[in-house]
């Protein structure tokens, strides 16, 4: 009876151990595509178009990365209480006033983009949705906060969330700026809505 | 101490938005039919004139809510200012700013400056904060470059802040001495002092360069702005005042500059 039971518990354990190996080499396989960036990062907001607003705004993006978690805090600070559309772009620097092309006295979106290229991550109320809905961004002086499991992010944006050297736009001024007509629009938004305020290249400050 | 006075202008649900500012009051102008309030931290708050008068709130430490124009909901003094430390040199100071290599090493410092400053720190505590730890890590004495704007300036473009200030470095270039300002939170490199004020002063007029704050204080409609430079040991404006005025002069970082510094931008 002794001996009955002795195999009966060694079956039991060897069938635990190859369940949790399995399930283990399953985890494997699938981080095996995608990596997990850790580390900490930093962008300094630092203002372009600078006359928006009766002062400059700046702010700063703080960006953490440890085990499968992503934490994004970011503030800005502006007199302008508008939507702030805020997002990551592919790009690698700023704009500067060399990029107006049409010398109209604003780097606009349409110009900004064509240095800091397509969107990356929207740093909205729905991280890793790329919606652009303006109700999600954050408004006037803000502080922003959201956090996200990395490996679920990569596979929402289907890509790594390799972050340093990519750049974060601020967007939007007062509807009473009244901006011309040479000043480009992002989809139904105003041209005051979509003009840039602040950019920042992200850099690692840690691994 | 706390509730000396109360002076509610309007009370309405706007008082929930407002931008609070806890400060001294550095000085009160008359401009069109508004006063101009200067706290010493910077900022500016408009005041409507009435029969009353505007009140004597200097020497005391004022919680003002400002709307989004700027405009004063409610001043009210909380305590008073904490007091000047007394300074000891009566005459002007030799004072010698290092000069720097050239404008790689200058960048290289701009880029090493402390980025972790906090959201609504004020730039006179950014500003004491980097020099003195440039001196105290790599012994360089910076200076310190003010841009003073105008009472006539501000209301014209409604400005939040009546002054603005960033290390300044002497810089070796092709083979004489230029100025550098390091302003790390607006600008991503130093700069001239013509580029960095054309930044905050949006007629690109360039500020009248003087070595009296009185010349600012005093007549100061004429023009947008004004440019003082300074040591790196003076930490805000009401710092220039008194060398004028009374012939004292910092030559030294005060310790509890450093700290208050600290703690409210770091």
């Amino acid at each position: 009876m002794n001996k009955i039971i002795s195999v009966l518990c060694l079956l039991v354990l060897t069938s635990c151990g190859v369940k949790k190996e399995s399930s283990l080499l399953a985890q494997k396989s699938s981080t095996q595509e995608l990596e997990m960036p850790q580390g900490s990062f930093k962008a300094i907001l630092r203002p372009y178009n600078l006359e928006l607003s009766g002062w400059i705004p700046y702010g700063m993006t703080d960006i953490k990365m440890e085990g499968d978690k992503i934490e994004i805090k970011s503030w800005l600070d502006d007199s302008a209480n508008v939507v702030h559309m805020q997002n990551i772009h592919f790009g690698s620097r700023c704009p500067t006033m060399k990029d107006d092309i049409n010398h109209d006295g604003y780097v606009d979106f349409n110009e900004s983009k064509e240095v800091v290229k397509d969107i990356f991550l929207a740093l909205d109320h729905d991280l890793g949705s790329l919606s652009l809905d303006e109700n999600t961004y954050p408004i006037g002086n803000f502080t922003y906060y959201a956090n996200e499991s990395i490996s679920s992010l990569s596979r929402k944006l289907n890509q790594n969330l390799q972050l340093t050297g990519k750049v974060i736009i601020i967007t939007g001024a007062t509807p009473d700026r009244l901006l011309p007509r040479s000043v480009s629009q992002e989809n139904n938004q105003t041209r005051e809505s979509s003009i840039p305020i602040a950019c920042g290249v992200i850099e690692r400050i840690s691994y | 101490m706390k509730y000396l006075m109360t002076f509610c202008f309007l009370f309405t649900p706007l008082t929930l938005l407002a931008d609070v500012v806890r400060s001294p009051i550095h000085s009160v102008e008359k401009i069109n039919s508004h006063y101009l309030i200067k706290f010493q931290n910077g900022r500016v708050g408009f005041l409507p004139i009435t029969d009353e008068g505007m009140p004597n709130l200097k020497g005391l430490l004022i919680e003002a809510k400002l709307d989004k124009s700027h405009s004063v909901i409610s001043l009210q003094s909380v305590q008073t200012a904490r007091q000047d430390q007394p300074i000891e040199a009566t005459e002007p100071p030799p004072y010698e700013a290092t000069v720097i290599g050239d404008l790689n090493v200058a960048t290289q410092i701009f880029n090493r400056l402390n980025p972790n400053y906090k959201r609504a720190s004020e730039c006179f505590n950014r500003a004491h904060v980097w020099a003195s730890e440039e001196f105290k890590k790599n012994h360089i004495k910076s200076l310190k470059v003010f841009v003073l704007f105008t009472a006539s300036y501000i209301d014209r473009v409604r400005l939040k802040w009546w002054f603005h200030v960033a290390p300044l470095l002497k810089v070796q270039e092709g083979g004489h001495v230029e100025k550098r300002v390091l302003d790390f939170t607006f600008s991503n490199r130093p700069l001239t002092i013509k580029e960095w004020t054309d930044q905050f002063v949006f007629s690109k007029r360039p500020c009248l360069a003087t070595k009296k704050f009185s010349e600012y204080d005093v007549n100061p409609q004429t023009e947008d702005c004004y440019l003082m430079e300074s040591s790196m040991y003076h930490w805000m404006p009401d710092d220039l005042k008194a060398q004028e005025l009374q012939n004292r002069y910092k030559t030294q970082f005060y310790t509890s500059d450093i700290q208050a510094a600290y703690i409210q931008a770091f």
